[in-house]
């Protein structure tokens, strides 16, 4: 019984040991020379391309080496790959239904590299996570958040919902919205506002300010007034332009209102009786 | 404390140790102070008393409690006395919108003066070793291009544009640039705005302490869409007795190229 087993083995399997060392030797050299290789595809890329894609073509170059050199290896130790070809076929169907998500994410990260929406470095906002792009993935993309928080986004979820890319164009532009009351002069409210962004130094002197009127509000005129800036300074100009408008409307008496209510007793009732008192400052 | 007029932009002092020297130039107000191994500098720009002439101040100031925001420290090893102040123009495109845009008659050419701020490299040392660059006037920035996509980062200039050099008409602390405007089209060329490109410019001092950049020659060529522009190789003729205080930030290969209409004039 033993007997016929170990015929059947040498029958299947007909290796000896310097078949073997051969093997061993051609998988070391696939081992090296795909990681070699792969490295210097990698460099040449990274001065041509994105991080992305020179990553992505680094590891397509490697694994493509290594499945070259597997086969090798295999034939060399006597395998009859088109059974194992099948065996695969098999395994691949079987992995595939286990891992729908993972292969999702792979094809997702593809399209990715081909429609580049953002790089390594870019400043992304995807479903209200807003922060630097550390590194884009087979699977998924790494962001770091200005709260420095550490967060892995699937490439799936990229391509599905809207991104939006802060850092695409040097310059941004940012919208005060605000109002004045309505005793203002609304003249001298935009000439106000436009001597607070010419004397502001990281506002852009072009594309010019823009000032809209948006409607009648409950307590105030509102408006929207819209400064540009380079993407750098977009921060720095947020902080500074509504500090300055504050300031230049307490200079010029201009008042941004709080909430006004009007309290009404109703038509058959006689209006509230509201007086005023002037407190006489002492020693007058 | 000895007050005392500064006869040139470019200068170089000897600063001992414990000692400070304060410069009004424009609205720029710098103070430099030398201690041991160490120099230190404050500055702030005050546009409600602009100085007319650059000053020197002599003294020991060494509280810098009103103008904390922009201190500045630098440690040294040795105690060499030597500061020296050389004027620079711009990092970038100077863009220049005259008050009133004017235009200029199909086939004349005209000289046109457009001063710019000038920058202040503070450096020590026998070597000149930078320790900062300040702009006597720090320009708005602005954007040069045909969208908000594509085109630079500028700095913005109101300028008069104008067209003959008047005694007493330009500060001491701005750069003039003299642009020859061609205009070969058989149409009037309307000129709203007009860009510089003071990084590849020459600067020059005159005998009269004014500051001049090369001149800059702007061709638009009859049916064209194009303007060339040529950066003059040798001092402007206007300035005299030239002396070249600071070669271009942007060593450019060519000294003329061809830009697209829009990218040049407003």
């Amino acid at each position: 019984m033993l007997e016929q087993i170990q015929t059947n083995l040498q029958d299947v399997i007909s290796v000896n040991m310097v078949d073997i060392f051969r093997a061993a030797v051609i998988f070391i050299i696939g081992l090296a020379s795909a990681s070699v290789i792969s490295r210097v595809v990698h460099k040449v890329a990274s001065s041509h391309w994105t991080v992305h894609q020179a990553y992505i073509t680094k590891q397509a170059v490697y694994w493509l080496i290594f499945s070259v050199f597997t086969i090798m290896t295999l034939r060399h130790l006597g395998f009859d790959l088109s059974v194992l070809m099948g065996a695969a076929g098999i395994l691949t169907v079987a992995i595939g239904f286990a891992s729908q998500t993972s292969a999702s994410n792979v094809i997702s990260g593809l399209f990715l590299l081909g429609e580049k929406p953002f790089s390594v470095g870019d400043v992304i906002q995807v479903d209200g996570t807003e922060g630097e792009v550390i590194s884009i993935d087979l699977l998924s993309a790494k962001i770091r958040t200005f709260d420095n928080l550490f967060v892995r986004i699937p490439n799936e979820t990229l391509l599905k919902t809207k991104v939006t890319t802060n850092t695409r164009y040097p310059i941004r532009r940012f919208n005060v919205m605000m109002g004045v009351a309505y005793k203002e002069d609304i003249t001298h409210v935009i000439k106000v506002l436009m001597k607070v962004a010419d004397e502001n130094p990281i506002c852009l002197d072009e594309p010019k300010p823009v000032f809209i009127h948006r409607g009648f509000g409950e307590s105030s005129v509102d408006f929207q007034f819209s400064v540009w800036c380079t993407r750098a300074n977009f921060l720095e100009l947020r902080n500074s332009i509504q500090i300055g408008i504050q300031q230049a409307f307490d200079s010029e008496n201009i008042e941004i209102p709080f909430p006004h209510r009007t309290i009404y007793t109703g038509a058959e009732t006689a209006p509230m009786p509201v007086s005023i008192h002037h407190q006489q400052e002492s020693g007058n | 404390m000895h007050k005392e007029q500064l006869s040139s932009l470019s200068e170089t002092f000897a600063i001992n140790i414990n000692e400070s020297i304060r410069l009004d130039i424009g609205p720029l107000r710098l103070v430099i102070h030398h201690e041991p191994n160490e120099w230190s500098m404050v500055y702030q720009w005050q546009y409600e008393e602009e100085y007319a002439e650059p000053t020197i101040t002599r003294g020991v100031y060494n509280d810098f409690s009103d103008i904390q925001d922009n201190l500045h420290r630098f440690a040294y090893a040795n105690h060499n006395p030597q500061l020296s102040i050389i004027p620079k123009l711009a990092d970038r495109s100077i863009v220049a919108r005259p008050r009133a845009p004017f235009n200029l008659i199909a086939g004349q050419s005209v000289w046109l003066y457009v001063s710019s701020p000038v920058w202040l490299s503070v450096c020590i040392g026998e070597e000149n070793t930078l320790l900062k660059e300040i702009p006597v006037h720090r320009p708005s920035d602005t954007w040069f291009g045909n969208n908000t996509i594509e085109g630079e980062v500028a700095y913005a200039t109101r300028t008069h544009a104008r067209l003959s050099l008047e005694e007493g008409s330009f500060s001491r602390h701005r750069a003039i640039t003299p642009v020859n405007l061609v205009n070969d089209t058989s149409g009037h060329l309307l000129l709203e705005r007009i860009s510089i490109p003071a990084a590849s410019l020459n600067l020059y001092y005159d005998t009269q302490h004014h500051l001049w950049t090369s001149g800059v020659t702007m061709l638009r060529e009859a049916d064209s869409n194009t303007t060339s522009v040529k950066i003059e190789a040798d001092a402007p003729a206007q300035a005299d007795g030239a002396v070249l205080l600071s070669a271009p930030r942007i060593e450019t290969q060519r000294n003329v190229f061809v830009k697209t209409i829009r990218a040049l004039f407003g």
